[in-house]
């Protein structure tokens, strides 16, 4: 028996003693999703409940549905393992009573449940046929939620640095071949086939090479990539491992972001771990295999993702891209050959290898394969983190995983990919989301984050939002990006504010043609996408702003004013009393009105009227507006 | 092979498309590039096809291949390097540029007014020389479509020597890069980001806080006038420029010179010469000018009378020198020779005494403790000294000098000496034999110093010391095989010849001062 072999089974007898122990034990989601939502009050709740109670709490990552959270699962022996959702520090005691002393599992409050090995019969379906999880495929997310992320041998014991044990034992083009047989893309943005960036690298003749692990996740909204570091640290530090081998590096970096504290002590324990049990440094388990790796905190701008900023970052420069070629492939990190890839990326890399390449290709579409996460947020009833295979139609996901609207308003579109992606409109529900699609839609897969938008959405203003976002977050280096997007901006600003011309137009598909052909980086690029993709599919809103000066949705503040209906109106005098100006005036009982001068349309009104009497009116229908 | 623009170009391995292009002459406008620098790919003017790759590639970063097939300038291109310039334009104060009146107003305001406030190129000391006008005549820009934003940023004056206008910026990096990577000083960042972002120091301190070492390269490839030497900005069009080595201390530095109305109005580094590692310095770079066109230089040869310094001719403050020495025996003459020679004044100098078996030769202010002891009465200097006046012995002081310095008010013969940009002659220095170049004339009588030792040996009948120029004394030189050497003066030595170069230059005197506590000022 190897090495290895013996850290295995010792780590599952760990693991199984952990799920067969008497004493109960209590997994709280504590990623940083589950910290935002009150974990912490809740997991100390129930620390209390220790003086009469013996019980074990074990800290795991996120499981997905973020609407839930905080997520506790009981596991009780004998008894299936119940997860409960939304649970406040205040009842949390009370529910883990009810089930462990009790013997109630609270089907009301239970959102799914985990059949243990001589479990008894529950009424609660299985967590897995909940329906935000039941039509997802969890390749990569697998542990995430499951197993404690700083306890190693949770991961030895779900088939953890197998991968790194077989490629150990293979050929590195070997394993570059497996990798690209399975048609693994990049999941940091690009796709481009991380196989052949990978024998792209190893074909340089400079024996010092590097790689590198992209956790800088900058795009608003998005946050897979921090659950996967939360939730299951050591697949991704396995991928890069494997990659290192498969290259043959000398050393590897990681790359997040300051701003994930919780992500980073993952790692740092992780690294600690590895080294623990022989998975980092000099002869890794035993072979001639050797390597580093350093993990480097960014300053937080969403440049530094791109890779040959991150690149600079890393070598203490400022985070500013560098026109390619020369690729990092061939000039990287210390003019060395690097690869860089995403932190999906090598965390598929493990299971593609234990499973073989064929398996993985399985999943998803003809140049799309395999699984890929999203974040699902925005005016969606689930959201949360999901993985599912490539080509899953938007339907799938927004109605199935995501369980349609939020208080069942219209599906107008989703923004996918961030500030670099684009608005899709709900005519295209049965698209396919894979790569080709989305750029073809005029969107990009970019990290997977998804909006969704419903019928309050103005998507003029959405565009504006996203280049605001971009302006500031332009490195300043090149000209079209620079000031190209502070144009763009304030071309849209005017817009918002009914002060567009007809001649716009033509103004502002040209300026989102020379920024996205003249800039130099992706960021620069793909910036002008909001604006195209809302031009190309909601061409009347902007219509809508410019010659009618009207905002369909009502958002543009410029565009609407706030009208009492009087037959609605109740003259119960709330709006009266809470306007911070005193806009509005009314006998008590009596239809109330608004005095459109003073009114600073902060929205209270309309918030707060209990009639719903308050109506948002195109200001053009109510004064007339000269140009 | 490469095909540009439907021409058969030589392909050369290593070279970007624009290095390869320009070597065959073909033009595509750029900003950013600039041949002493890496490339940098942020203004994108260079934006070219490149057959068979989808999109633009832009010329000055790409590597070019073998069998690359280019266009420079199509409709398409055209139309995008347009659209680019027009933003740059919209953010760089450009009103005289697009003027309908640009034409009628360049007839009657030929000059350009001097303004608080940098507004259009009517107002900017760049004018003539700014690569963004180029561009904008190129281009044939008559409108911008966008708002035009003036980023109302401070105008940077507090530092010695050079002004910064941020507000004329163009973000092409080029001196960011010339800081960073030629002289590696690293003092001039890109800093803020978005739309904000802008060049500066890091925190935005001022330079002379900094470990700014003046050397005003980052002026120098500014393409236009957001960075400008103050002092040296409002004179246009030079009238010519000349090259040579800077002899204010012995590194061998090479310049080149604007001259305008008969003065230097400006340095840089000579663009067709390495500096040495450490580049070029703040004497060299900022105080030369200043110094030499300070109006105290002597001009005219003087000798004593009724208490007073006349002026006079040359021939007349020959044969009255000659007089003075021929009255004295050899063995009480002094001469003490500066530094600050020329290989060729040194030499003639030299064999003037050995003519005259003068061999009281003084080269260091330590060398003077000699005069009492050996009761020397006539000192002939070529640098003011400090303490003459402590010695007793001295009769006669014969001051050959650029400025009247130390010593002067005791000199009873004054010769103007020529400043070492008025000249032509060698100087050893640490990089060999260096060029010594005439850029400018020397003010009214004063003279090569070497020329002033001739006069005066024709007077005393001397033969052999008749020269017409500096090639037939180097001639001579290389036929006795007279061997010069590196004088002992470093970078940081503070005067020429006997002139502490901060008297005459205020900034300098700042620098100093400010820097008092610094190992090295800069
Ligand atoms: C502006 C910008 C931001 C980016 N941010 C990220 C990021 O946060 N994470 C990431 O993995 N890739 C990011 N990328 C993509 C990277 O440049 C690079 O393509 C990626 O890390 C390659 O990894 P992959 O092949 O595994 O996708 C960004 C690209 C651009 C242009
Ligand atoms: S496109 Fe934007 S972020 Fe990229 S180099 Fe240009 S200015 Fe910087
Ligand atoms: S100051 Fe001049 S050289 Fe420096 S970036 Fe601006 S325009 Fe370029
Ligand atoms: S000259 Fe090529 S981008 Fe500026």
């Amino acid at each position: 028996m190897t090495d290895f072999d013996t850290l295995v089974q010792k780590a599952k007898r760990s693991w199984d003693k952990l799920h067969a122990q008497k004493t109960p034990v209590i997994y709280a989601g504590a990623a940083s999703c589950g910290r935002a939502a009150g974990v912490l009050p809740v997991i100390e709740a129930i620390k209390e409940l220790k003086a009469t109670l013996p019980l074990e709490i074990v800290e795991v990552g996120c499981i997905g549905p973020c609407y839930l959270e905080p997520i506790i699962a009981v596991q009780k022996k004998g008894h299936p393992t119940i997860f409960y959702g939304n649970v406040q520090a205040i009842q949390a005691a009370e529910i883990v009573e009810n089930y462990l002393v009790k013997n109630d599992p609270q089907p009301d409050k239970a959102i799914g449940a985990l059949s243990s090995p001589n479990g008894s019969e529950t009424t609660i379906p299985s967590i897995w046929d909940h329906p935000m999880l039941k039509a997802q495929k969890r390749i990569v997310l697998k542990n995430c939620g499951l197993i404690d992320p700083q306890n190693i041998e949770h991961y030895l014991a779900n088939d953890g640095y197998q991968a790194l044990n077989k490629v150990l034992q293979m050929k590195p083009e070997t394993v570059i071949q497996e990798i690209t047989d399975s048609g693994l893309r990049g999941r940091g943005g690009a796709g481009f086939p991380t196989g052949l960036k990978w024998k792209f690298t190893r074909a340089e003749k400079d024996p010092e090479k590097y790689v590198i692990c992209n956790a800088d996740e900058g795009d608003p909204g998005a946050f897979m990539n921090r659950s996967l570091i939360e939730g299951d640290p050591h697949a991704v530090l396995e991928g890069l491992l494997i990659a290192g081998y498969a290259i043959s590096a000398v050393k590897g970096y990681i790359y997040c972001r300051a701003e994930y504290p919780l992500a980073i002590q993952r790692f740092r324990k992780a690294l600690k771990d590895m080294r623990k049990f022989g998975l980092l440094g000099e002869n890794i388990l035993g072979s001639d295999f050797s390597f580093e790796i350093e993990l480097k905190e960014g300053a937080g701008a969403f440049v530094c993702g791109e890779e040959t900023a991150l690149i600079a970052s890393i070598m203490g420069e400022r985070g500013m891209p560098r026109q390619k070629p020369p690729y990092p492939s061939q000039h990287g990190v210390w003019g060395k050959p690097t690869v860089i890839n995403n932190v999906e990326t090598l965390g598929t890399v493990p299971a593609i290898i234990r499973n073989g390449s064929k398996w993985y290709a399985r999943f998803g579409t003809e140049k799309s394969k395999g699984t890929k996460t999203f974040s699902l947020v925005g005016k969606i009833r689930r959201s949360g983190l999901i993985e599912v295979p490539l080509g899953t139609t938007l339907r799938t996901v927004i109605y199935d995983i995501g369980g349609g609207i939020y208080e069942d308003k219209e599906f107008k579109a989703i923004q996918v990919g961030g500030p670099s992606g684009g608005t899709i409109p709900a005519a295209f529900m049965d698209e396919p989301l894979d790569y080709e699609n989305l750029n073809k839609l005029g969107a990009i897969m970019g990290s997977g984050g998804i909006v969704v938008i419903d019928s309050d959405t103005c998507v003029v203003d959405l565009a504006r939002y996203f280049l605001q976002f971009t302006e500031n977050e332009s490195c300043g280096k090149c000209v079209p990006c620079r000031i190209g997007t502070k144009q763009l901006l304030n071309l849209l600003t005017k817009i918002v504010k009914g002060e567009g011309t007809i001649d716009d137009f033509e103004l502002l598909e040209e300026l989102a043609h020379t920024i996205s052909e003249g800039s130099l980086c992706g960021l620069g690029k793909t910036a002008p996408n909001p604006v195209i993709t809302t031009l190309t599919y909601f061409r009347d809103e902007y219509v809508a702003h410019i010659v009618d000066k009207r905002c369909p949705a009502k958002v543009c503040k410029d565009l609407f004013v706030y009208v009492v209906d009087a037959e609605t109106c109740i003259g119960c005098e709330i709006c009266r009393k809470r306007c911070p100006v005193g806009a509005v005036s009314g006998e008590k009982k009596q239809p109330h009105s608004i005095d459109i001068t003073k009114c600073i349309k902060c929205d209270v009104c309309f918030t707060n009227c209990p009639a719903k009497a308050i109506r948002k009116v195109d200001k053009v229908d109510v004064i007339h507006v000269s140009h | 092979m490469l095909v540009i623009d439907g021409k058969k170009v030589p392909f050369v391995e290593g070279k970007t498309i624009l290095e390869i292009a320009r070597e065959n002459n073909i033009h595509i406008p750029t900003l950013c590039a600039h041949e002493r620098l890496p490339s940098f790919g942020a203004c994108r003017l260079c934006m070219i096809k490149v057959h068979g790759v989808p999109g633009f590639m832009n010329a000055c970063t790409t590597p070019a291949k073998d069998g690359m097939v280019i266009t420079t300038n199509n409709l398409e291109i055209k139309k995008l390097r347009r659209a680019i310039f027009e933003l740059i334009l919209s953010e760089h104060p450009s009103s005289c540029m697009i003027c309908a009146q640009a034409e009628h107003c360049d007839k009657f305001n030929s000059g350009i007014m001097k303004a608080g406030v940098i507004t259009g190129c009517n107002t900017c000391p760049n004018k003539d020389m700014c690569e963004v006008r180029a561009i904008a005549e190129e281009l044939n820009f008559k409108t911008i479509r966008f708002p035009i934003f003036y980023k109302e940023l401070p105008i940077e004056r507090n530092d010695p020597f050079f002004d910064r206008d941020y507000n004329l910026c163009i973000h092409c990096g080029r001196c960011v890069r010339v800081c960073q990577q030629v002289e590696g000083a690293h003092i001039l960042v890109f800093t803020k980001r978005g739309h904000d972002t802008k060049i500066g120091t890091s925190f935005e301190k001022p330079h002379i806080e900094t470990d700014c070492k003046f050397c005003g390269q980052c002026i120098d490839v500014c393409p236009t006038g957001a960075l400008s030497a103050r002092g040296q900005k409002w004179y246009q069009e030079p009238d010519d420029r000349v090259r040579t080595t800077c002899m204010l201390c012995n590194k061998g530095c090479r310049f080149e010179m604007d001259v305008k109305w008969g003065r230097i109005v400006a340095v840089r580094p000579d663009p067709d010469y390495k500096t040495l590692k450490t580049g070029i310095c703040v004497k060299g770079r900022f105080c030369l000018p200043t110094f030499f066109n300070a109006v105290d230089r002597i001009r005219f040869p003087r000798f004593l009378q009724n208490f007073k310094l006349y002026p006079t001719n040359w021939d007349e403050i020959g044969s009255h020198v000659a007089e003075l020495l021929e009255a004295y025996p050899p063995s009480k003459i002094a001469l003490y020779l500066t530094n600050f020679l020329t290989d060729e004044s040194d030499y003639v100098f030299r064999k003037f005494a050995e003519m005259m078996e003068i061999t009281n030769i003084y080269t260091t202010v330590e060398d003077l403790t000699q005069i009492p002891k050996k009761g020397i009465k006539v000192l002939w200097t070529t640098e003011g000294l400090p303490g003459l006046k402590n010695f007793k012995t001295l009769e006669h002081l014969i001051f050959q000098e650029v400025f009247p310095s130390e010593g002067y008010e005791l000199a009873d013969v004054v010769l103007p000496a020529a400043a070492f940009t008025e000249q032509f002659g060698t100087y050893y220095t640490q990089r060999g034999p260096m060029p010594i170049q005439k850029v400018v004339k020397a003010p009214d009588l004063a003279l090569e110093d070497w020329k002033i030792v001739c006069k005066i040996a024709q007077e005393l009948d001397l033969s052999g010391l008749n020269y017409l120029d500096v090639d037939e004394i180097e001639q001579e030189m290389g036929r006795v095989n007279y061997k010069q050497k590196v004088r002992p003066v470093d970078e940081y030595y503070l005067k020429y010849r006997g002139t502490p170069i901060a008297e005459k230059v205020p900034d300098f005197k700042i620098l100093l001062e400010y820097r008092k506590n610094r190992a090295k000022p800069w």
